[in-house]
């Protein structure tokens, strides 16, 4: 069975994979090497502040619901220099009805925050 | 052992298409080369990296495969000014990327020698591989999955250009969900789609058949509206040449309906003078994008199976 949106919670989908089974996410097989190889399994670091890098948490908000997310910002607080991001994009990762040849303000904010940490 | 490398070519319009060329361990000879053609706005990869054991498939057999991007997309150069993806496929079915599909030919006829071409795809690749099969004689062998042969106005207007068997599909649904509390609330607070509503509750009194067509007649009428009219010229055109084409689709998709209310059935006249160089199938429960690994196996088995026979040494 494919993986659509509530039909199987991320959980269930990490055991079956921890089982040994492969997932299907809309046409792409995942099976534990490439899910091991490529998952993190906790986002917030541990120790807090244990990476010393400078770290963007880039929230992707749709229209209409920019305020920002307390796990995002949690998650962000959770670096030495962490910083917490907010642009607006529709759902480009998906077919939606707008034709999205690029994510225009994620790629402004980013290449900002990219060209903003020069020591 | 197989081998691929990295390509790329101008279209028409100078614009470098870049892509992937195939190559088998051991070239069967005079195979004709397989160019694989996109769907929609997606990579050569195809939805789900459908396109990587159809490559596989190919090269196991001998065959030489070209997989690109068309201009405006992926890796390739240009841009597309539309803003709604319908837009897009409504180009798309109209012929945008025939003419990339075109240099691709004559690309892999001059650069590397072939003179007989298999072109394919899903969805809007196929629309693509049947309307360039109508423009390059050097095109015998037409591989379509999910051939889309409707203009995509039928996602604006919905209930106008519905079959008759996606009606009554639609109809098992909406009586289905009857005793839904949410799906009431749709109908109440104006979120329905009425007008397909009123057309499927309409096949519970009137049960119409198509009725096909035995003239060469262009076939007209309402259920005819949104049929692509550059599909059946070019796929004819093919067919007279003795190319051969196989279609394929999923039992789960809308196409295959459309397939066989907007043009089998209309054209079946002209169609059953070249009933033996068509082949089909269609993949009991699969989705558009043959998502699941069984469902590929058979698309797979069927190409295989087909490939072999048609393309003769």
């Amino acid at each position: 069975m494919p993986y659509t949106a509530g039909s199987w919670r991320r959980e269930s989908l990490r055991e079956r994979i921890a089982r040994g089974e492969s997932v299907n996410l809309d046409g792409y097989e995942l099976a534990a090497p490439l899910f091991n190889s490529c998952a993190i399994r906790e986002l917030l670091p541990n120790p807090p502040h244990a990476f010393p890098g400078r770290t963007l948490v880039m929230q992707i908000s749709a229209p209409g619901t920019e305020r920002t997310r307390a796990d995002l910002a949690e998650l962000a607080s959770g670096y030495a220099r962490g910083t917490l991001g907010n642009c607006t994009e529709d759902a480009f990762w998906k077919e939606i009805r707008p034709f999205y040849g690029r994510a225009e303000n994620l790629q402004r904010e980013t290449l900002a925050w990219l060209e903003s940490g020069h020591d | 052992m197989t081998s691929f490398e990295p390509v790329s070519f101008l279209n028409s319009a100078g614009l470098r298409l870049h892509g992937t060329l195939h190559r088998p361990a051991v070239a069967r000879s005079g195979a004709p080369a397989v160019i694989l053609l996109s769907p929609g706005v997606k990579m050569r990869v195809g939805p789900g990296r459908l396109y990587v054991p159809l490559t596989r498939l190919f090269n196991d057999l001998g065959f030489c495969v070209l997989r690109f991007d068309f201009h405006g997309l992926g890796d390739s150069e240009g841009e597309l000014a539309e803003k709604m993806l319908i837009e897009i496929y409504n180009h798309v079915e109209v012929g945008r990327y025939v003419d990339d599909t075109l240099c691709a030919v004559r690309w892999m006829r001059e650069t590397h020698g072939f003179h007989e071409f298999m072109v394919g795809g899903l969805c809007g690749g196929a629309t693509t591989a049947a309307l360039a099969a109508g423009r390059d004689a050097e095109i015998r062998h037409l591989l379509c999955l999910g051939l889309a042969i409707t203009l995509s106005s039928d996602a604006a207007t919905p209930a106008r250009y519905l079959t008759r068997g996606e009606l009554d599909s639609r109809l098992q649904k909406y009586l289905r969900r009857l005793l839904d509390p949410k799906s009431w609330v749709r109908l109440l607070t104006f979120q329905s789609e009425y007008g397909v509503i009123w057309r499927s509750l309409k096949r519970l009194v009137i049960r119409d058949k198509p009725v096909a067509n035995a003239s060469d007649a262009v076939p007209t009428g309402t259920h005819m509206e949104n049929a692509n009219p550059l599909f059946p010229p070019a796929f004819f055109s093919f067919l007279q040449r003795g190319g051969r084409a196989l279609l394929m689709f999923s039992e789960k998709d809308r196409l295959p309906s459309e397939y066989e209310e907007k043009f089998a059935l209309p054209y079946a006249g002209r169609l059953a003078n070249f009933r033996a160089q068509l082949d089909g199938k269609i993949i009991a429960s699969a989705n558009h994008v043959l998502s699941m690994p069984e469902w590929r196996q058979e698309m797979l088995s069927k190409v295989r199976e087909w490939t072999v026979a048609t393309v003769r040494d």
